[in-house]
């Protein structure tokens, strides 16, 4: 009985007349707010910008999965200037010539102009023949330039043999 | 950050790759040396061939015609022979040295140079006097000249001049080494286990080519004959380095995925 007192007297509980207004205030100030932001031309250039900047960024990552584009094509060796064979090339060249002109170098004159000592794995490379007889005759080592013809030239040595006769 | 590093990587090896291009053929010139070939002595031989294929005894103006031929071929001879000489001087006077310990190299060669055009010079003052048996013997003396004193030197020289090219291509190579090992660090290939071989082996080979490329510097400095040997084998260590790049080359290439 003293339970069903008790409840009816919630019914009387009020709430302080200031704060509801307060309150009142503060609610109504806000759905004014949310009903009608403000407009300006600075706020209208900057969202179009950010949904223009949206849908290019979009469409881009669109464009890089579907278009076949990766960064991977960047990373093969033949893009990687240390390993390219290219560049190898050049300086394993350089070497066969100075093997070769080694070589020669150590040989009776009038030899016939030797291959290339290194490179087992690629054919041999005329230019790099060529390169070899040009620094020769510049350094002065005689050569015949091909295996097959013996050379018709007469030397200092076998003219100086001749005239000893 | 690894695609940053892989364009430094490859603006650097870009214009590594171009300096290698490049600087083997710098600044050795040899364009001073005496052309070959401008010695024309075929025609003149085969002459005195023909001159001295009669059988019996030759007369009197046969014999001075036959001389003359010999002290034409002489003089053509000395001639030709200052010319090598002065060419091949020429190259060592241009030749750009690695270091100044190498300084008195050059300065033997040039002296050793220097006696030789006087030798030459020498055997051109006799040849006015000279009958036929005494051109056979200046002809006997000249070849036996050359063959104990030019030819060695000649050929120490052009070792010389190999050598101080070479230089150069242990430098590229030692660039290029490193940058392939930068390059495979930044593709984290270092623990596959062909190309840590290959690394390792390339490493060791251009080890191998810097040794034996200081022993012909030294043998060039005390002015010892032992040069030839190590001078191949330097290079042939340098093939070896270069052929294992390749080798590498060919290696991170089934690595990395084919586009």
């Amino acid at each position: 009985m003293e339970l069903l007192e008790l409840l009816k007297q919630l019914k009387k509980i009020e709430a302080n007349k200031e704060y509801a207004a307060k309150s009142r205030r503060v609610l109504l100030n806000i759905q004014k707010e949310i009903a009608a932001p403000r407009i300006s031309l600075g706020r209208l250039l900057l969202q179009t910008l950010q949904t223009g900047s949206t849908i290019v960024l979009a469409g881009l990552l669109l464009l890089l999965i579907f278009g076949g584009f990766s960064v991977g094509k960047y990373l093969t060796p033949f893009r990687l200037s240390s390993l390219n064979p290219e560049g190898l090339r050049a300086e394993a060249d350089a070497i066969d010539i100075q093997i070769q002109l080694t070589d020669l170098n150590y040989k009776e004159t009038d030899v016939p102009l030797i291959l290339p000592v290194i490179s087992s794995t690629v054919s041999v490379d005329p230019a790099i023949t060529k390169e070899v007889a040009k620094q020769a005759k510049e350094l002065g080592i005689n050569i015949s330039q091909t295996s097959t013809t013996p050379t018709e030239a007469v030397t200092i040595e076998k003219a100086l043999e001749e005239l000893s006769k | 950050m690894f695609s940053k590093k892989i364009t430094q990587y490859l603006l650097r090896g870009f214009v590594s790759s171009s300096l290698f291009v490049l600087l083997p053929y710098a600044p050795i010139t040899v364009t001073h040396a005496a052309p070959p070939g401008t010695c024309e002595l075929a025609s003149q031989v085969s002459e005195l061939r023909k001159l001295q294929g009669g059988t019996g005894e030759k007369n009197p103006q046969g014999l001075l015609t036959e001389l003359q031929a010999r002290k034409n071929i002489l003089t053509t001879i000395l001639s030709c022979s200052l010319k090598e000489v002065r060419g091949l001087s020429l190259n060592i006077n241009d030749l750009s040295l690695p270091s100044e310990s190498l300084k008195p190299v050059k300065n033997r060669l040039g002296n050793a140079f220097n006696e030789t055009i006087a030798y030459y010079e020498a055997q051109k003052l006799k040849i006015d006097t000279l009958g036929i048996q005494g051109s056979k013997d200046l002809a006997k003396n000249i070849l036996e000249w050359r063959i104990g004193n030019y030819a060695p030197l000649s050929e120490k020289t052009v070792s010389f001049i190999l050598w101080a090219k070479n230089q150069y291509l242990i430098k590229a190579a030692n660039q290029r080494s490193a940058q392939i090992t930068q390059t495979i660090k930044a593709l984290k290939l270092t623990e596959d286990a062909d190309i840590k071989k290959l690394l390792a082996d390339a490493n060791v080979n251009l080890l191998a080519a810097e040794e034996t490329n200081l022993l012909t510097e030294k043998a060039f400095i005390n002015d010892e004959e032992h040069y030839a040997d190590s001078l191949k084998e330097s290079l042939e260590k340098l093939a070896l380095t270069y052929q294992n790049f390749f080798d590498l080359s060919e290696a991170v290439n089934k690595i990395l995925p084919h586009y």
